[in-house]
C-alpha cells in the first residue's frame, strides 16, 4: 500500500515556510528481524545505539524540565569519536542511487540508525508482510548486483550526497508531521533525523549542504514546544508564540549558516535553511522580512525551477503584499501535478483570503479539511474557517 | 562480475541511418566499444534489428506457436545488447552512463548482474 507524505509546511501551517514539499510514496510495512550479516561496523552501531538511548534518556529529562542544553548526547557523541570510514560507507550504501528512495529510507533507519524494526514499522504505519520482503529485496540486490561497499571519491560524493540528505530530510518530514493518526509530531523520528544529520557533518565536514540540512532540521525542531495547543492543536507559524521557540538550537543553526559564506555553494536545504532563518530573526509573524525570503526562493529557483518552489513564492509574495502577483504566479501552475496536492491548495486558500476574496477562501479550507486525515490539523483548519466566518460577518 | 546492458529505444529516436548525424553517432558508439575494450570490460555486444524483425516462441495448448513480433509491445523496443566484466555496479554503471545513447538522451540502457551460479547462496 502506498500513501503519499505530503508537504510539511503548507499542510500544517498553511502559510509561508521553510519546508518545500517532499512528496514520497512510502510502503506502510514492517522489516525483516535480521538485519543482514553484511554489515560490517557492527561493533560501531553498537555504540551509536548506545549514544541514542542516552540521548533519548536526556531529552526525555529535558522535556520535563522544559529547557535545552546547549550540547546533547548526541553532540558530544560524535564530537568525541573517531568516525570511521565504514560508518560513512555505509551511509552511502543504504542511499546508493540504484536503490529506490523508500528503500533508502528503511535502509538508512534500520543499519545506520539502528533503529529496531518494530519501531520502525509502527513509526510508519507499516504492514510487515510486505516490506519484510521489500528490505529482503533491497538486500539482495546490493549482494547480487554488486554495490560496492565503499565511501565514493571526493568528486563523485557530492552527486551521491543528495540522495543522503533527501532520505534524511524525508525522516524528520515524517516525524514533524507524521500524515496519518492522531500525533502531531513523532519525536523519535525528528530527533533521529536530526541525530543523523549531525553524523554527516562530522562525516563529509566539507560539505556545505550537509551543514545547511542539519540547520534547516534545527530551526524547524525549535519551533516544536510552540506548533501545538495544549488541546493537541497545530498551531500556524502566524500564531506561534515565539518566545517558546528552543533558543538553543536556533543559535546553534545560525551558528551553522554564518559559517557558510559562499552563496555560490548554497544548495537547496542551505537556502531553505536560511528562509526558516528568517522566520527565527523575526520577532513576529509581522516582523517577517518577506522581501529576503522571496530572494532566497529566487536563488532556489535559479538552482533548480521546481514547482513546489514556485507555489512557496507565490505564498511569500502574498505576505510580502502583493497577493495578485502571487495568484498570477499559482496560475502558471494549473498543468502542473502539483495541483492535486495540498499544498497547492493551501497556497489558494491563503492568497484568496491575503487579497480579500474571502469566499473562496473558506471554500479551499473546507476542501482541505474534507482531505485532511491529521486530527491536529483538522481543527487547526476549523479554527481557520471560523475566523473567516467571524470576519464576513464583522 | 559480468553484467549485461540491455539498450532500448522508442523508434524514430535517434538520427536516419546515413545522415551526418547518424555518422557521429556511430562513430561514438565506435569509440565507446574501443574504450571499453581497452579498459578490458568489453566481453561482447551487438545492435538488433527492429522489433517488426522479431518472432516469438511460446508454447500453446499442445504445439510450439509463433507469433510474428516481441514479446512484449513496448513503447521502448531493445535496439542492442553489451556484456561487460567490471569489478561492481558502481564500474559498470559508469559505462551505462557513456553509453552515446544515453548520454544524446536517445534512450535507456538496463544493467543486469549475470547469475553466477557458482556463488549462488540461495
Amino acid at each position: 500500500m502506498m500513501r503519499q507524505s505530503g508537504d510539511l509546511q503548507m499542510a500544517e501551517d498553511c502559510v509561508q515556510d521553510a519546508f518545500a514539499i517532499a512528496s514520497v510514496n512510502w510502503l506502510r510495512d514492517g522489516f525483516p528481524d535480521h538485519p543482514g550479516a553484511w554489515i560490517r561496523s557492527v561493533a560501531k552501531r553498537k555504540m551509536i545505539d548506545k549514544a541514542r538511548r542516552l540521548n533519548t534518556a536526556r531529552n526525555a529529562q529535558q522535556a520535563l524540565a522544559y529547557e535545552t542544553p546547549t550540547k546533547t548526547a548526541d553532540m558530544e557523541f560524535y564530537e568525541s569519536d573517531d568516525i570511521s570510514d565504514d560508518e560513512l560507507a555505509l551511509v552511502f550504501l543504504c542511499c546508493h542511487p540504484a536503490i529506490s528512495a523508500t528503500d533508502q529510507v528503511m535502509l538508512i533507519l534500520r543499519l545506520v540508525a539502528g533503529l529496531p524494526p518494530v519501531e520502525i514499522a509502527t513509526a510508519f504505519f507499516y504492514k510487515k508482510e510486505a516490506v519484510r520482503t521489500r528490505l529482503l529485496r533491497a538486500k539482495r540486490k546490493i549482494r547480487d548486483a554488486n554495490i560496492p561497499f565503499k565511501t565514493p571519491s571526493i568528486a563523485e560524493q557530492d552527486g551521491r550526497l543528495e540522495s543522503v540528505l533527501a532520505a534524511i530530510y524525508l525522516i524528520f518530514n515524517e516525524g514533524y508531521l507524521p500524515a496519518r493518526g492522531q500525533s502531531l509530531q513523532r519525536r523519535d523520528l525528528t530527533r533521529e533525523a536530526i541525530r543523523l544529520s549531525r553524523l554527516l557533518c562530522k562525516l563529509v565536514p566539507n560539505s556545505t549542504e550537509s551543514h545547511g540540512l542539519l540547520a534547516l532540521l534545527l530551526l524547524t525542531e525549535a519551533r516544536s514546544p510552540a506548533r501545538i495547543s495544549k488541546e493537541g492543536e497545530l498551531v500556524p507559524l502566524t500564531r506561534q508564540n515565539r518566545t517558546e521557540w528552543h533558543a538553543d538550537q536556533i543559535r546553534e543553526a545560525l551558528g551553522l549558516l554564518a559559517k557558510l559564506v559562499d552563496p555560490h555553494k548554497d544548495g537547496p536545504h542551505t537556502l531553505q535553511a536560511r528562509i526558516a532563518a528568517q522566520h527565527a530573526l523575526a520577532a513576529t509573524f509581522e516582523d517577517t522580512n518577506w522581501e529576503n525570503i522571496i530572494a532566497f526562493y529566487d536563488r532556489m529557483m535559479a538552482i533548480e525551477a521546481t514547482d513546489v518552489i514556485k507555489l512557496n513564492r507565490a505564498v511569500a509574495l502574498g505576505y510580502a503584499g502583493r497577493p495578485n502577483e502571487g495568484m498570477a504566479q499559482l496560475e502558471d501552475l494549473a498543468d502542473s501535478k502539483i495541483t492535486q496536492g495540498m499544498g497547492y491548495l493551501s497556497a489558494q486558500a491563503e492568497l484568496y483570503w491575503l487579497s480579500g476574496n474571502r469566499d473562496s477562501a473558506r471554500q479551499c479550507f473546507q476542501r482541505i479539511r474534507d482531505q485532511q486525515e491529521n486530527e491536529g490539523i483538522r481543527r487547526a483548519i476549523d479554527r481557520r474557517i471560523a475566523e473567516i466566518d467571524s470576519s464576513t460577518k464583522g | 562480475m559480468k553484467y549485461t546492458l540491455i539498450l532500448a529505444a522508442e523508434e524514430g529516436s535517434s538520427p536516419d541511418i546515413g545522415s551526418a548525424d547518424w555518422a557521429s553517432y556511430a562513430e561514438e558508439f565506435g569509440a565507446w566499444n574501443k574504450e571499453a575494450s581497452e579498459a578490458g570490460v568489453h566481453r561482447g555486444g551487438e545492435p538488433v534489428e527492429p522489433p517488426t524483425t522479431a518472432t516469438t516462441l511460446r508454447m500453446g495448448d499442445s504445439k510450439i506457436e509463433m507469433h510474428d513480433g516481441p514479446f512484449a509491445e513496448t513503447k521502448e523496443c531493445i535496439i542492442g545488447w553489451y556484456l561487460l566484466e567490471c569489478e561492481d555496479l558502481d564500474e559498470v554503471l559508469k559505462w551505462a552512463a557513456k553509453l552515446p545513447l544515453v548520454a544524446r538522451g536517445y534512450g535507456a540502457v538496463e544493467v543486469r548482474p549475470v547469475t553466477d551460479f557458482s556463488k549462488m547462496q540461495n
